[in-house]
């Protein structure tokens, strides 16, 4: 999944993702769904990553916390105000992160 | 997770039906045409490609996005590209916003490159390289600043010299 898949809006402080853990992998797939349907969207892969792979990127105060409502949803917070940082901290997560294809 | 979106179909670019008119599409038409009369041995087919992507990426930032970009990025991206060593491939070209431009090179999870190139003398970069990220921004005065050369150098080691 390309990095810019993980890249907020330039006026954005947070990017939205799903708690996915004790799911089975269709719970997953649904849940995707659910979420993207909410914003007419269409999903055709999931990027899977943990807390820890968030805390590890070269930006302060980066972290993965609960934002609901809805349940499940999390945001990715702390990012930099520097569009270059931001991208920086993003290529450091896609790399991390196991892609599924829907 | 993340939610993929599928890309836009690629566009083209005819001068011949090219009917901008505006001060900002006449501007836009020197850099091209200026883009096209590259010191550097350009084989057509790049100029072609890089015309392509041009008019996928704005097409892709206005209906999408709904951003229209100035022109002044567009001439500061094809200053860029003329200084780049030669076996450097094309990047993929996209509008970041109404005064910036991004052009990103990837060539797996950790070897990837994506410069920003806005109104200003300045270019910003951000980069994975194996282990090692960076970012930041550099002074581009008509030559190649030295930390992109040498980014480059990192990523395509086999293509180009070292700054």
């Amino acid at each position: 999944m390309h990095w810019r898949a993980f890249r907020p809006k330039p006026t954005e402080q947070d990017l939205s993702i799903a708690r996915i853990e004790a799911l089975a992998v269709e719970g997953i797939w649904a849940l995707g769904e659910q979420l993207a349907a909410d914003s007419s969207r269409t999903v055709y892969g999931r990027a899977d990553f943990n807390r820890p792979h968030v805390q590890a990127v070269s930006v302060a105060a980066f972290d993965a916390v609960p934002a609901p409502p809805p349940d499940r949803h999390a945001a990715i917070v702390g990012w930099p105000d520097d569009g270059n940082a931001r991208k920086r901290a993003c290529m450091e997560l896609a790399a991390v992160a196991a892609r599924h294809v829907r | 997770m993340s939610i993929a979106v599928a890309a836009c179909p690629g566009g083209l670019y005819s001068p011949a039906e090219d009917t901008a008119l505006s001060q900002s599409g006449a501007e836009l038409r020197r850099s091209i045409e200026s883009a096209l009369l590259l010191p550097r041995e350009t084989p057509a087919s790049d100029t072609m490609t890089l015309l392509e992507r041009t008019s996928a990426a704005l097409r892709k930032g206005s209906e999408a996005e709904g951003v229209l970009v100035n022109v002044e990025p567009f001439g500061q991206m094809f200053d860029l590209l003329r200084v780049l060593p030669r076996d450097i491939p094309l990047p993929q070209i996209v509008v970041e916003s109404e005064r910036e431009i991004g052009l990103d090179w990837s060539e797996g999870s950790r070897r990837v490159l994506s410069l920003t190139i806005d109104d200003t003398p300045f270019i910003g970069f951000a980069a994975l390289i194996g282990h090692e990220s960076t970012h930041g921004r550099a002074l581009f005065a008509g030559s190649l600043p030295k930390i992109l050369a040498h980014l480059f150098f990192r990523l395509y080691p086999s293509e180009t010299d070292a700054a």
